[in-house]
């Protein structure tokens, strides 16, 4: 074999290496950018259920103004949202408003028993279950993303095609404080 | 080793041995036949209902397991827990929801089945989803997605049936042997080579399903 020849050769197997990486990281990419449309898709389906939930508490407990302005309020903020930002604050403040309205609960005991009310609870508690879950997808991705960026041959190549680390979901610091239980 | 690196790892076994249980067919039907004396024409009919069998399994393994069990599809109402529990693990392992089938049964149990997550199916005894609550579901679902996400599934449905070939096969040599000898051909000319032929054949029958079952279990 010539030296013509093994350098050819060592130039196309570069190449492939170089084409195969290009095409693994864009599919990384979207994959990235699919998980996080799919934490928007379950907050959007939270944000559906208020309604309901809301409905089905109001035929019992008419008077809890306080509590079904905080909800409604959150809602709207909800679907206003458009950047992450605005977006996490207005899922947080939801959370907290949903998690009165549901101690409620415990005032009315009518309200406790209602099939509809038990149903609606049971989605919402699936639905914030799916939020955590789209979410660890989401790291996930982020995590097959950025390791096959930074990993040693592929670092040499990465940067020139424009491809940037992307960040993980992670805890807020007021989720990091320790949990306050107050049932007044 | 990686999940990729288990799954390619899975799929490669699955051609392997495919191509493994389909020489041994070839193997025994040529022994067989002529043990028998019906000479290559055994063999060829081994390699036929070999190569459907996988086919078959391939394809339609999973659709003829869920006949066998008397299995109904999976209700959001009904099955909330079942249905609701599997739909979030599968957001999390980045794979199509699997579809659901339910079994009336007391015995507690759950198997997941299909050739790839794109065609899988799980399924659970009723014994299993009334006596289990949420949380215990959840893992048994989270069990049964990483066989999915990991292609075992195919491997054990193209596994299966080929053993049962095998089976299937030595039944009909020893079947053949009971109703009376086979044709003499013109190869049979030497009758010590006939009887040895024969004993061969004997032992592999006897054999056959032991062998493949227990490279089924090492699959496994």
């Amino acid at each position: 074999m010539s030296p013509t020849v093994i350098v050819i050769g060592i130039v196309v197997l570069i190449a492939l290496y170089v084409w195969s990486l290009y095409n693994g990281l864009v599919g990384l990419r979207m994959q990235v950018a699919e998980a996080w449309s799919q934490i928007d898709v379950q907050l959007k389906r939270r944000a559906d259920l208020i309604p309901n939930l809301v409905e089905s508490v109001k035929g019992y407990a008419k008077h809890e103004k306080s509590v079904f302005t905080a909800v409604t309020d959150a809602h709207k903020a909800m679907l206003g949202a458009q950047t992450m930002d605005t977006k996490a604050k207005a899922s947080d403040a939801l959370s907290g408003a949903l998690g009165k309205l549901l101690a409620l609960s415990e005032n009315y005991p009518d309200l406790k028993a209602n099939e509809n009310f038990i149903q609606l609870q049971k989605e919402l508690s699936d639905t914030e279950d799916k939020v955590a879950y789209s979410r660890q997808y989401y790291n996930t991705s982020v995590t097959d993303y950025n390791t096959r960026l930074q990993v040693f041959p592929n670092t040499l190549f990465a940067a020139n095609f424009g491809f940037t680390p992307k960040e993980f979901f992670g805890a807020t610091d007021t989720d990091r404080e320790p949990v306050k239980v107050n049932f007044s | 080793m990686s999940i990729q690196s288990q799954i390619r790892s899975n799929v490669t076994k699955t051609y392997f041995f495919m191509a493994g249980f389909i020489a041994f067919v070839i193997l025994i039907g040529y022994v067989m036949g002529n043990a028998l004396g019906y000479g290559n024409s055994f063999m060829y009919l081994a390699v036929i209902i070999s190569v459907i069998s996988s086919f078959v399994s391939y394809y339609w393994g999973d659709k003829m397991v869920l006949a066998m069990s008397g299995a109904r599809p999976a209700d959001r109402q009904r099955d909330f827990d079942f249905f609701t529990v599997t739909e979030n693990l599968a957001i999390a392992a980045g794979i199509p929801k699997p579809k659901l089938y339910v079994i009336e049964d007391t015995a507690m149990n759950a198997f997941a089945t299909g050739r790839d997550p794109e065609h899988a199916i799980v399924c659970a005894t009723t014994g299993l989803l009334e006596r289990m609550d949420r949380r215990e579901i959840e893992g048994v679902i989270a069990h049964e997605l990483s066989h999915v996400k990991n292609f075992d599934t195919r491997l054990m449905a193209v596994v299966a049936v080929l053993v049962g070939t095998i089976a299937f096969l030595a039944d009909m040599f020893m079947r053949s042997l009971w109703w009376g000898g086979g044709r003499r051909n013109s190869r049979d000319r030497d009758g010590n080579l006939g009887g040895i032929l024969m004993i061969v054949g004997i032992v592999l029958a006897i054999l056959s399903p032991v062998i493949a079952t227990i490279i089924q279990l090492a699959i496994s």
